[in-house]
């Protein structure tokens, strides 16, 4: 016995989530060729940022959203060119990486802590909540699943139509070739470690929004985004659209399952890997490829 | 080849050498401290265990301040048997492995024998076997969980709070009393959720049918789906059984969904000034909660206490600064009844000391095992008023 309409839009609320999350990780995983463990932080910088502007309860959702995007943005381009950068050009492995980007995150996670204390922030705004067709939303739901829409668009357009998203591509898949064709690539990095961890940045505004913020936001929420960024096929993006919408839906679906069989619903994480298990077993590159 | 061999030998010299010294400077050291008892016994001392951070940080730090009261209070009084007790304080952050390191840390380093702590139940279920084999006394002010009742280790731990086997009993009983017939049981996954629900549910049996218990993870943060399935499960009432942190979310999203039109019923958990960092969750808990905490008696030691403790901090003692007071207050008097404060003569001495103690928080008598025989609550409410948020007591109800 459960309502339906209600679970498939719970699975587009957090659907929508990991895929603003996710979608940083896996375009720069598609350039850069490492996992950026840093990106947990690149979300909860976004929250904390948003935080400065949704401490009162007449503050603005769209300027708390406008600034964490260019927030987590700048802070990830800074990342890039002064942690990153210097070891890729020292030809660093991926092992090498990969750690340096956790350590980074451990740095940002921290400084966080320090400065806005380890104890859970509340942004004040209350968003109403209305019934919609027999489904309960809020304002803040409809958002964030309007903002994954958007993005998802717009970025099929920019992939799709224009000279940057085309580069992208081109780099993802030949480098090199790409390099001797004359586009220049650090520029296009750079273009896509900024939008990526600005629609990180967002994600961690709708997450704190919906429910708190702490140091830990991120990082709490990044397996799972890993997991649907692996599900999708790792550096593809429409990969990722669906592999954030069934992992949102084996989640919420798990919980109802979970309960009814008397079990702690913190099980769900163990369903939606146990998913994605599966599906890599029959498709080791993950649904894209 | 022989120049090798003597090498070798010349090193296996010095190696025995510095082992030596090593051995023997260390054995120096260990005689120098067992050399001067006199020193040691000059203070007792008394370690505490509380959250200084982490989920319940807002209401162990007002503990600690209670703490703190207690002991400054004996001193200035004289001590106990001439002398003056010392406070070590830990922090567990609300988490049982970190009290467990608090608890050996301050056996094994700080050489403490009497402790008050075990915060949380977990807390207390993870230290109690430990302070079991080491013979240390453990007091916990907070450590709720019926589960704890009726363990093996439970000869050196004491709580000054009840069991929650009373409060369960009286939460039932508000749905009981408002003649709801559906309840489902929502709890967090850890020894104090799982057992004051299953002690709400044994004592709802026959009087209201229990839809469902969903346990859920208190670090998750997000229980949007749990909700969902109590708004299709359709009670008439909700037992919740969260903390602070956890709670603001789940009142939040309770709200969005419009659970607010069923009765919900917290306990002390939820209770706190914290709960209203979160406007959505004030909001919820003003339309919809209804709470038990263990209460204080009124007047007597407690307005004692509480005036003492207004003077020193400028704020109303909370919910369990009666109980670690009390704590504290118990301790140093069976150290004097005994005499001494060796942890097994002030165990025995703290179970006669604990038969009708009148303390801040009550008559406090003591069963068999260490666990109070009777619990006093009040029952709760929040209101809004001006757009301000306060608790208010709607009475107080005692359980046996």
């Amino acid at each position: 016995m459960f309502d339906t309409g209600q679970i498939f839009f719970n699975a587009a609320v957090t659907g929508s989530l990991y895929l603003l999350a996710g979608t940083g990780l896996t375009l720069t995983y598609g350039l850069s060729r490492f996992p950026n463990f840093a990106y947990a932080e690149f979300i909860t910088f976004g929250g904390y940022i948003g935080y400065l502007f949704l401490q009162r309860a007449d503050g603005s959702l769209p300027v708390a959203l406008i600034t964490a995007f260019f927030a987590s943005g700048i802070l990830s381009v800074v990342s890039y060119r002064f942690c990153f950068r210097p070891l890729i050009d020292r030809k660093a492995a991926l092992i090498p990486l990969m750690i340096a980007s956790i350590a980074l995150g451990y740095v940002i996670r921290y400084a966080i802590g320090e400065v806005w204390s380890w104890s859970a922030l509340s942004y004040q705004p209350v968003w109403s909540a209305f019934e919609l067709g027999g489904i309960r939303v809020t304002a803040l739901w409809l958002y964030l699943v309007g903002a994954a829409l958007l993005t998802g668009t717009s970025l099929h357009f920019l992939l799709t139509h224009t000279k940057t998203g085309k580069a992208i591509r081109a780099i993802a898949s030949n480098p090199e070739l790409a390099l001797v064709s004359g586009i220049n690539s650090d520029r296009v990095i750079l273009f896509t470690w900024f939008t990526g961890a600005a629609l990180a940045g967002v994600a961690g505004v709708f997450r704190a929004a919906d429910t708190q913020l702490f140091p830990m936001l991120g990082w709490d929420i990044l397996l799972i985004v890993f997991a649907a960024v692996i599900l999708g096929g790792i550096g593809s993006f429409y990969g990722l659209i669906a592999a954030a919408f069934i992992l949102g839906l084996v989640e919420n679906f798990g919980v109802v399952l979970l309960q009814a069989v008397g079990l702690s619903t913190e099980y769900r994480m163990a369903i939606a890997f146990l998913v994605l298990i599966l599906v890599l077993i029959v498709r080791p590159k993950g649904l894209a490829r | 080849m022989f120049n090798r061999y003597r090498r070798s030998r010349w090193y296996r010299f010095l190696c025995l050498l510095t082992a030596l010294t090593l051995v023997v400077s260390f054995t120096g050291c260990a005689k120098k401290e067992s050399g001067k008892p006199a020193a040691e016994e000059e203070v007792i001392k008394l370690g505490c265990v509380l959250s200084m951070s982490g989920d319940l940080a807002a209401m162990g730090k007002k503990m600690a301040d209670a703490v703190k009261l207690a002991v400054e209070e004996i001193n200035q009084a004289g001590g106990v048997n001439g002398k003056q007790i010392k406070l070590y304080l830990e922090d567990d952050a609300t988490d049982p492995a970190t009290c467990l390191n608090a608890v050996k840390k301050l056996v094994e380093l700080n050489d403490v024998k009497l402790i008050i702590g075990g915060m949380t139940s977990g807390g207390a279920k993870t230290a109690g076997p430990y302070v079991f084999e080491r013979k240390v006394l453990l007091v916990s002010p907070s450590a709720t969980s019926p589960e704890l009742t009726g363990q093996p280790w439970r000869e050196y731990f004491f709580r000054t709070c009840p069991s929650d086997t009373f409060q369960g009993k009286v939460m039932a009983q508000l749905a009981v009393d408002e003649g709801l017939k559906k309840a489902v049981i929502l709890a967090m996954d850890n020894p104090y959720g799982v057992g004051l629900g299953e002690v709400i549910e044994s004592a709802l049996a026959g009087k209201a049918e229990v839809l469902s218990v969903i346990k859920y993870d208190p670090n998750k943060k997000d229980y949007l789906t749990e909700l969902t399935q109590i708004k299709n499960l359709n009670p008439d009432c909700v037992f919740h059984i969260g903390y602070n942190d956890d709670g603001r979310v789940i009142y939040k999203q309770a709200l969005n969904l419009g659970l607010d039109k069923i009765r919900w019923i917290g306990c002390d958990g939820v209770y706190g000034t914290g709960m209203f960092a979160t406007q959505a969750a004030a909001e919820f808990m003003a339309k919809a909660v209804l709470g038990t905490r263990p209460a204080s008696p009124e007047g007597g030691k407690y307005e004692e206490f509480r005036q003492a403790y207004k003077a020193e901090y400028n704020s109303e003692p909370e919910v369990y600064c009666d109980t670690v007071y009390d704590a504290a207050q118990l301790i140093a008097e069976a150290c004097a009844k005994a005499g001494s404060a060796d942890p097994a003569k002030v165990r025995e001495a703290l179970v006669s000391v604990g038969q009708g103690y009148e303390g801040a928080s009550g008559t406090i008598t003591f069963d068999s095992q260490g666990d109070r025989v009777s619990g006093v609550y009040e029952v709760w409410k929040v209101v809004k008023k001006d757009g301000e948020y306060s608790f208010e007591r709607v009475k107080l109800a005692e359980a046996q």
